[in-house]
């Protein structure tokens, strides 16, 4: 990284110090920007910083006194991390993964086949199926929980009109308050972006590999498996992190399909201690720390990924 | 028990599969940037190793590796193994499956044939053969049971039959023996079918409905093959499958007949219609194969979204209309039950919207806006006219914004709620966003750091959203010290409005800021430059400056003896301005969204139209609202669009530090929750999902129409 030899600066002489330093400080949006940015980041450094302070000092004082007072402790999050502990999060922390490993790697499976299908494959009607689908991003969740809560704990059947007869279309596998009920919710409401992501990707892939496949007598399983797939690798990261995010961080499927018996992902148990306020309620602090931590080192880890995920996502036509 | 331990194996195979999988993602993901792979891989090796280091350094976390929790581990990965290999096979196979068309028409249908006999009896069999290894997990169940090879008989038998009956007969080039074989199989699987049918599921025959359902299924059979040569086919299938509707779903199941007809009539009829059909010609075979793989492709896809989007939301509508147990037909009145609750409507107090300050702020900046129209279209055109500038819109549109949160302030109830929530949050998040982004690409130092802080949150539940701003807003009584972060700053505030030098100092700050603001503002003004940010700056600050001026700001009130006590809002309690006060946690939450794609929009914004505009002497307002602004429309609209979506289904935040939504601050989706899933009333639970679902209706057809036109 060497700099050109020939550099506006370098022709007019390299300015001062202490004209660098002004021009720094006289930069308004700059500091506009961070001001921004303290405002932005206090509530979660308060969260952060108040994790470490014990249930005394949380409930006299505000966070920033944890300076003053000296006693910093580790106690909230021995707390939330001892195994047979009332407060326990570690059995929390993997039902959270339960859930959202498969529900991150099984629609990403599935919407790569159906965008490669949509992309590359004629088939009649292919423009309306491919709008109907995406279409479909707008409907709210909500419109569909009741009937599947329904499925879960009972199966469904049709009662076919005008005989006694009801027809059993999918049996009943008492899937009723599993992960696998909320895994599986969430792959079918993931289903409109992900091909919607994955199509706006693969379609982008030059026509030339495909019509080389096909010359060499490939068909379109050979060409999806050895091409498009591993070409498409930063799409299927970039999706695979929106949902892992989304699937983690997901509060309403997992509190609609799981019951009190059941192993409680992390947001519904963090949302139920948050909703009893006993003698508990300083250990949210690291509770709400330690369910942040996950999505926080993949969003800092992949953020690449994942903001060229949501430009893809969202620039459309 | 011999499951767990498959399951156990099962599981460290899927352990190990995923590091592996997860380890060479992670080299791909950095391949053309070394010093990048090495920089995050650290980073991220440093975050784990401390979290474990911590975990185990407490003894507790270190049992996640031994004992019971284990073995939970280890169940979860065998089940997830089970599960995506489960879903993925199936798609290898279906797809292996269309690639044996290369091995002829005979081995396909052979094949095809033989998956669906064993589907076929599998499903007669109650499910039975199926159901141990999906419910139980458990392979070896499938052995136990009453057949020669337990419950594995019926699918086994089904797939031999269909299977060589189907390859036999389309290995025959001439139309006689095919149909000679198909008649073979076809009474085979109808002795089959009556052999293995219970007793009590065996049908009288209702002949009048069988005979009509035969004829209507032959003449769709026919239909369905109109545009072809050869009709017979489609005849003899319909008619199959019309007598099997007639005999079984039309006619009653007393298991006093015996089921010899029933039975056999429908395969044999279905068989001889396939075998009537000649040998495909190869073109027929490539279009064939070109469907077939459309549709191995796609059905996965479509089969998740059609059980678990598409038919429960049709199934919602439906339920809507019925009570709240689902069994009686009770028309509209869930939906009048909604309309006519107060706690969804309620407008009794819409006279209280002029007197409310916010509806007076608003008539002051629609008249300011207004006027600076008028003063640029007089200085313009030299007679009076409106004529908008960025300062008369900028005014305008705060004016429409204030008024409609003064009449969503008076106006209360779940939809008003949720409609406050919509304008609210967009609208805020996106000029938040839309300001950051301008101020990130301006900046000289940090811009990707910043950027990357603002947009943090969105990568945090809206579980633990709320519990850090619960935080916050956390309210104590008076007389104690504050632990929330922002009665803490309200108390101070109104402890320097009560103090002596300090507030001078303050003052005197205050009022030198809004001086510079001041004539910073005013000759730009006059030269009909933009000059709005300095003018918002004077008006807030010059604000803050009378009132603590006048001691009238600050949480600090005084008692019956003359004294001064410090007082604190309630943030989370007080209606109905605790909305906004959850609306801000969501902004919080959307405006990294909005910044990041409206930076990228910006920086696409072509350097050549900026700099001609430069050129042409503007300045760098008037080049971001004439240049920049008319090329991001486009992608605000995106912008708008998915966070009006985002925000008609908040439902967490409102339930977790909203309290359910108790304190006239619920919304749409939370009372949609509540009367469904607490209250047990489907009906209006239904109602309500439906009312969601026709709010952002005009977003989906908006997006339909643009996608049409992206196609075009």
């Amino acid at each position: 990284m060497a700099a050109p030899a020939l550099s506006p600066s370098s022709l007019s002489g390299a300015p001062t110090l202490g004209r660098r330093i002004y021009q720094k400080l006289s930069d308004i949006p700059a500091w506009a920007l961070w001001m921004l940015v303290l405002v932005w980041t206090i509530p979660s450094l308060g969260l952060f910083v108040n994790s470490f302070r014990g249930r005394d000092a949380q409930r006299n004082d505000a966070f920033w006194n944890i300076i003053s007072e000296q006693d910093a402790t580790l106690e909230n999050y021995r707390s939330v991390l001892s195994a047979g502990a009332t407060n326990d999060l570690t059995d929390s922390l993997i039902t959270s993964f339960a859930i959202a490993v498969p529900a991150t790697i099984i629609p990403i499976a599935f919407a790569a086949f159906a965008a490669y299908a949509f992309a590359w494959i004629d088939f009649k009607g292919r423009e309306w199926f491919f709008i109907a689908t995406v279409a479909l991003l707008a409907i709210p969740l909500q419109v569909a929980l009741i009937p599947l809560l329904q499925l879960y704990n009972g199966g469904a059947a049709l009662s076919v009109p005008f005989t006694d007869k009801t027809l059993t279309m999918l049996p009943f596998f008492d899937l009723g308050g599993s992960a696998e009920a909320v895994w599986l919710t969430h792959t079918g409401f993931a289903m409109p972006f992900s091909i919607f992501l994955l199509h706006n990707y693969i379609s982008q892939l030059p026509r030339e590999i495909f019509e080389s496949a096909r010359i060499d007598g490939a068909d379109h399983f050979t060409t999806f498996w050895r091409l498009v797939l591993p070409l498409s690798i930063p799409a299927l990261a970039s999706f695979a992190i929106f949902q892992f995010l989304w699937t983690w961080n997901d509060y309403l499927i997992a509190n609609t399909m799981l019951d009190a018996t059941s192993s409680l992902p992390t947001t519904v148990r963090i949302a139920n201690l948050a909703g009893d306020f006993d003698n508990t309620d300083h250990l949210l602090t690291a509770a709400a720390f330690i369910q942040a931590f996950v999505p926080l080192t993949v969003f800092f880890g992949l953020q690449r990924y994942f903001v060229r995920g949501l430009l893809a996502g969202s620039v459309k036509g | 028990m011999a499951g767990g331990n498959v399951l156990k194996i099962l599981g460290i195979i899927t352990f190990v599969a995923l590091v592996v999988l997860a380890g060479r993602t992670w080299v791909k993901l950095f391949n053309d940037d070394r010093s990048k792979f090495v920089k995050v891989s650290a980073f991220v090796a440093i975050l784990v190793a401390l979290f474990t280091a911590a975990g185990v350094g407490f003894g507790d976390l270190g049992d996640a590796f031994t004992g019971e929790k284990f073995d939970r581990v280890l169940d979860m990965l065998g089940t997830v193994l089970i599960s995506v290999l489960a879903c993925i096979g199936l798609w290898v196979l279906s797809n292996k499956l269309v690639g044996t068309l290369r091995f002829g028409w005979n081995v396909f249908v052979g094949i095809a044939g033989a998956l669906i006999g064993a589907a076929f009896f599998g499903v007669l069999r109650g499910n039975r053969a199926v159901f141990p290894i999906l419910a139980e997990r458990d392979p070896i169940e499938l052995l136990s049971g009453s057949g020669l090879l337990g419950n594995a008989e019926w699918p086994i038998v089904g797939a031999l039959v269909f299977g060589l009956g189907g390859f036999a007969m389309r290995s025959a080039a001439r139309r006689e023996i095919r149909l000679l074989i198909a008649a073979a199989t076809g009474l085979i699987i109808g002795y089959l079918i009556a052999h293995y049918v219970k007793l009590w599921h065996r049908p009288n025959i209702d002949w009048v409905a069988t005979i009509i359902a035969t004829l209507v299924g032959a003449g769709v059979g026919t239909a369905l093959r109109l545009r072809r040569s050869d009709r017979i086919p489609g005849v003899l299938m319909g008619a199959g499958f019309g007598f099997a509707i007639g005999a079984w779903m039309l006619s009653p199941w007393q298991g006093t007949q015996s089921p010899w007809v029933a039975a056999l009539a429908p395969p044999l009829l279905i068989a001889l219609g396939v075998a009537w059909s000649p040998e495909p010609t190869p073109r027929t075979v490539g279009y064939f194969e070109n469907r077939a793989r459309a549709t191995a492709f796609l059905a996965p896809a479509m089969l998740f979204l059609l059980i678990s989007l598409v038919i429960p939301a049709l199934r919602t509508g439906l339920l809507s209309f019925k009570d709240r147990r689902s069994t009686e037909w009770v028309g509209v009145e869930n939906y009048s039950t909604l309309f006519s609750d107060p706690k969804s409507f309620d407008v009794s107090e819409w006279s209280n919207l002029f007197t409310s300050n916010l509806f007076i702020l608003a008539i002051i900046t629609l008249l300011a806006g207004v006027l600076l129209g008028f003063l640029n279209g007089w200085r313009r055109n030299g007679s009076p006219g409106f004529e908008a500038t960025p300062a008369s819109s900028t005014g305008l549109l705060i004016a429409a914004f204030l008024f409609v949160s003064a009449s969503m302030a008076v106006l209360r109830g779940t939809f008003f709620n949720n409609l406050w929530w919509v304008v609210t949050v967009v609208s805020v998040a996106t000029v938040a966003g839309l300001l950051i982004a301008v101020l990130a690409d301006r900046a000289t130092i940090g811009e990707k750091a910043a950027k990357s802080m603002i947009f943090m949150p969105m990568a945090i539940s809206f579980v633990g959203a709320s519990i850090v701003w619960r935080l916050q807003y956390q309210a104590r009584p008076p007389s104690k010290n504050q632990t929330g972060v922002l009665n803490a700053v309200w108390v101070a505030l109104g402890r320097l409005a009560h103090s002596g030098t300090a507030r001078i100092v303050v003052l005197v700050i205050l009022g030198a800021i809004i001086v510079a603001l001041a004539a910073r503002a005013i000759p730009r003004a006059r030269q009909g430059l933009p000059f709005v940010g300095s003018a918002i700056g004077v008006i807030l600050l010059g604000y803050l400056f009378f009132r603590l001026a006048d001691r009238r700001i600050g949480g600090y009130s005084i008692n019956a003896a003359g004294e001064t006590d410090p007082d604190t809002v309630l943030f989370l309690t007080n209606q109905p301005f605790n909305n906004v006060f959850l609306m801000i946690i969501m902004i919080w939450m959307q405006t990294g969204f909005a910044m990041v794609i409206l930076s990228a929009a910006i920086k696409a914004v072509p350097t050549e139209l900026l700099e001609s505009a430069k050129v042409d002497g503007a300045t760098e307002s008037q080049s971001f609202y004439n240049v920049t602004l008319p090329q991001i429309i486009p992608t605000l609209g995106v912008v708008i669009t998915t966070m009006i979506v985002q925000v008609t289904k908040v439902y967490d935040i409102v339930k977790v530090a909203g309290q359910g939504g108790r304190f006239g601050n619920n919304v749409l989706a939370n009372e949609m929750f509540e009367q469904s899933f607490a209250f047990g009333n489907f009906g209006l639970g239904s109602a309500i999902a439906v009312v969601m679902f026709l709010t952002v209706l005009p977003v989906m057809i908006y997006n339909i129409r643009s996608m049409q036109k992206a196609q075009l």
